[in-house]
């Protein structure tokens, strides 16, 4: 069967979140790294574990085990500790095309990280809202990670 | 968060081009390769070599070192030294796909090479106008190539 939309479904996010973080570029950049990877959640009491391979055209995926998963994306630029960019479905399981990026300036003694997620597709209203949230939680974890081994 | 107007947001473009070279078929496939790989330049003519992993599936990246740089797409189709299609974001940083398509036919004793290249996304304006620059030149690049290469091996079959 073939359907074709009378409507176009096709949106567009764009989402722009940042945060001033007490720690130099290079930890905060770990703490990206580590927050997509083995830190990831989508809430405070929602962890949701991923693996990231840190080069160019590596995985970003949820491991089940041996032959399962979910493919989020790849990743599309990397040069640590300025600039992190990934292209792929993430977490939409429709046709869609996202692109996110992480970008850190020094600020001082300090370190601004910027990260953007941009989308388009036939986003589900329910996904879209709720990804403001996920990404603020995220960044939060990033601090509270990079803060984390400053300390140490 | 911030939804935009699509009809300003999503654009798509297409740029089509053809040469013929004075080369075999085997030699201007070997030249696509390597434009896309280590011989590729900016239309300044500054080296920016490539990685092209040369089957299904296969990487198009530049490599900047210890893991470092830019995915620009992954190998669609392969099929020596008919044709060679990538798809992948290329150089844009935003919600975008391209597909590019390098299709050779072989004509007389000449090769004609005949690229399409396609994109679908959040593309601005400049971007858009200025499409077609990098293919001009990528194009006269494999041109080029394919001279050298059928150079040496008319230099190698008279030494023999």
């Amino acid at each position: 069967m073939i359907t074709f939309a009378e409507v176009d479904p096709l949106e567009t996010l764009d989402i722009l979140k940042e945060e001033l973080i007490a720690a130099p570029p290079e930890i905060v950049f770990e703490a990206i790294l580590e927050q997509l990877g083995p830190e990831n959640a989508t809430g405070p009491e929602s962890p949701l574990p991923m693996k990231i391979e840190p080069w160019p055209g590596g995985r970003w995926f949820r491991d089940l085990g041996p032959g399962l998963g979910h493919f989020w994306g790849h990743i599309q630029v990397l040069k640590p500790p300025a600039l992190l960019e990934i292209c792929g479905p993430l977490c939409m399981s429709y046709p869609s095309l996202n692109h996110l990026s992480y970008r850190a300036t020094v600020e001082g003694d300090k370190t601004r990280l910027v990260l953007r997620h941009r989308a388009i597709g036939a986003i589900l209203p329910e996904r879209r809202d709720g990804m403001p949230g996920g990404w603020a939680h995220e960044l939060s974890t990033i601090r509270r990670l990079a803060e984390s081994r400053v300390t140490k | 968060m911030a939804t935009q107007d699509l009809e300003d947001a999503i654009h798509t473009f297409q740029i089509e081009k053809d040469i013929l070279i004075e080369a075999p078929l085997d030699i201007v496939w070997e030249s696509v390769l390597a434009e896309l790989g280590p011989k590729m330049q900016m239309p300044d003519g500054t080296p920016m070599p490539f990685v092209l992993e040369a089957f299904p599936g296969g990487r198009w990246y530049r490599d900047l070192g210890e893991n470092r740089g830019h995915l620009w797409g992954h190998v669609q189709v392969i099929k020596p030294p008919a044709l060679i299609e990538i798809v992948g974001p290329m150089f844009m940083s935003y919600p975008a796909t391209n597909h590019i398509q390098y299709r050779l036919m072989a004509e007389n004793n000449h090769t004609r090479l005949k690229v399409l290249h396609r994109a679908l996304g959040l593309i601005p304006a400049d971007v858009r106008g200025n499409a077609g620059i990098g293919w001009e030149y990528g194009l006269k690049r494999i041109r080029e190539i394919a001279e050298q290469l059928l150079a040496k091996r008319k230099k190698n079959h008279d030494k023999q």
